[in-house]
């Protein structure tokens, strides 16, 4: 199971159709609470670029650089997540700005190597997800990342847009089993979901 | 062996084009010819092709700088100074000669550079530029006009402020870093210096004091 950062174009996606835009502020300790939960922890560089080798075997896809996901990490405050020791799994995400979510949809958007403006800085107003890569090794981590990927995209990122890439046909089994659907007139491999409905309660 | 720039390349708005190491290097200038080549490159670049006055040229500061230069094989091509400051460093003066322009030379020297302030610590840059090359400069770097600063003019030009956010270095020169490292070259801190050769001799602390 695994996806690769991917961009494309979109072009009949309701959510964009109807041209609405949410932005919030991230809850960082909830979200890193929450990934907590299925044993995930931010990366450290090295972690990282085990993660990201373990990737690779798994999906025979060049990946983004450890350099490049540490740094974005960095800038964003959430990026690069593993879980094991040693590393047995990994979950990239990169939150989007309102011009980053515009670059997904008109293809400008370089997941591996994202303008700034295109990336949500910590602190910063975020208006959707990039889910980079997902990967596990054995079956409990793969069960691990498809936890933590659901949970954190539901109960963190769910008023906004959130996109992927099936890099494999396992990928995009799972990406499907998480409700996401592929998107026309971009990468064949590109997948979004709107975002999710709120509950009146969480509307108030 | 020459160490890929992997962390100063980030900074770039796209990464090195294949082969741009082959064609180019850049290192700090470390010998009083290294330093005129610099000083000639932004002689040529500014004084000649841009007509800025010789003691706005050089200001003052290019005694208390760092200056990288770039070069083709062996012929210099282009130059940055880099001064250091608290929590930034303050990247200016970068030139490259006119034939040279369009290739990635200025590439790598900025990837050269930003290795060289990742690996001091440094976690952000600060350049003033042409305002009117705004879109240029964004088109270079991964950066950011600093906002809510008004804009400001000298030496016949309109400038704005630029930040340059730098990754973090995984191997940052910290005040715990070898003894024998922090004193090699500047910019060479991975390979044997002058120093590491001398270790094998005597010691005799009481002739050397």
């Amino acid at each position: 199971m695994s996806c690769a950062i991917a961009s494309a174009e979109y072009t009949h996606w309701s959510y964009f159709v109807e041209g609405t835009l949410t932005e919030f502020l991230i809850d960082y300790s909830r979200l890193a609470a929450r990934a907590e939960e299925f044993g995930f922890r931010r990366g450290e560089f090295l972690e990282l670029k085990a993660g990201l080798q373990l990737a690779e075997e798994l999906t025979g896809q060049v990946m983004a650089t450890p350099e490049s996901i540490t740094w974005i990490d960095s800038l964003t405050g959430m990026t690069g997540w593993v879980t094991g020791s040693p590393v047995d799994g990994i979950f990239i995400s990169v939150p989007l700005t309102a011009a980053g979510v515009a670059a997904v949809r008109d293809g400008s958007f370089v997941p591996g190597w994202p303008s700034l403006a295109h990336v949500c800085e910590e602190g910063g107003l975020c208006a959707g997800v990039y889910i980079g890569i997902y990967a596990g090794a054995t079956k409990d981590a793969r069960r691990r990342v498809m936890m933590a990927a659901a949970v954190v995209r539901v109960d963190i990122f769910g008023t906004v847009p959130c996109f992927a890439r099936g890099a494999t046909e396992d990928g995009k089994r799972s990406m499907a089993s998480l409700g996401f659907q592929p998107i026309e007139g971009g990468l064949s491999d590109l997948w979004g979901q709107d975002p999710l409905p709120q509950s009146r309660e969480d509307a108030a | 062996m020459r160490r890929y720039p992997s962390i100063g390349e980030l900074v770039l708005a796209r990464p090195l084009p294949p082969g741009a190491l082959e064609t180019f290097s850049a290192r700090p200038a470390r010998t009083l010819e290294e330093y005129q080549q610099a000083m000639a490159i932004r002689a040529a670049v500014y004084i000649a092709e841009q007509d800025c006055p010789y003691e706005e040229e050089y200001d003052g500061n290019d005694f208390t700088a760092t200056h990288m230069v770039v070069y083709a094989g062996a012929r210099p091509v282009g130059t940055i100074r880099v001064r250091w400051f608290a929590s930034f460093a303050k990247v200016e003066r970068t030139s490259i000669l006119k034939p040279f322009r369009g290739t990635p030379a200025v590439k790598v020297l900025l990837a050269e550079t930003f290795e060289i302030i990742a690996r001091k610590g440094y976690r952000l840059a600060l350049a003033q530029i042409q305002a009117r090359l705004w879109p240029t400069w964004s088109r270079v770097f991964r950066c950011r006009l600093v906002s809510g600063r008004p804009g400001f003019a000298f030496s016949g030009f309109e400038y704005a402020e630029m930040e340059i956010p730098v990754p973090r270095h995984p191997e940052v020169l910290g005040v715990r870093a070898s003894p024998l490292q922090v004193i090699r070259p500047e910019g060479a801190w991975d390979e044997l210096g002058v120093l590491d050769r001398s270790t094998d001799r005597p010691t005799d602390g009481a002739e050397a004091a």
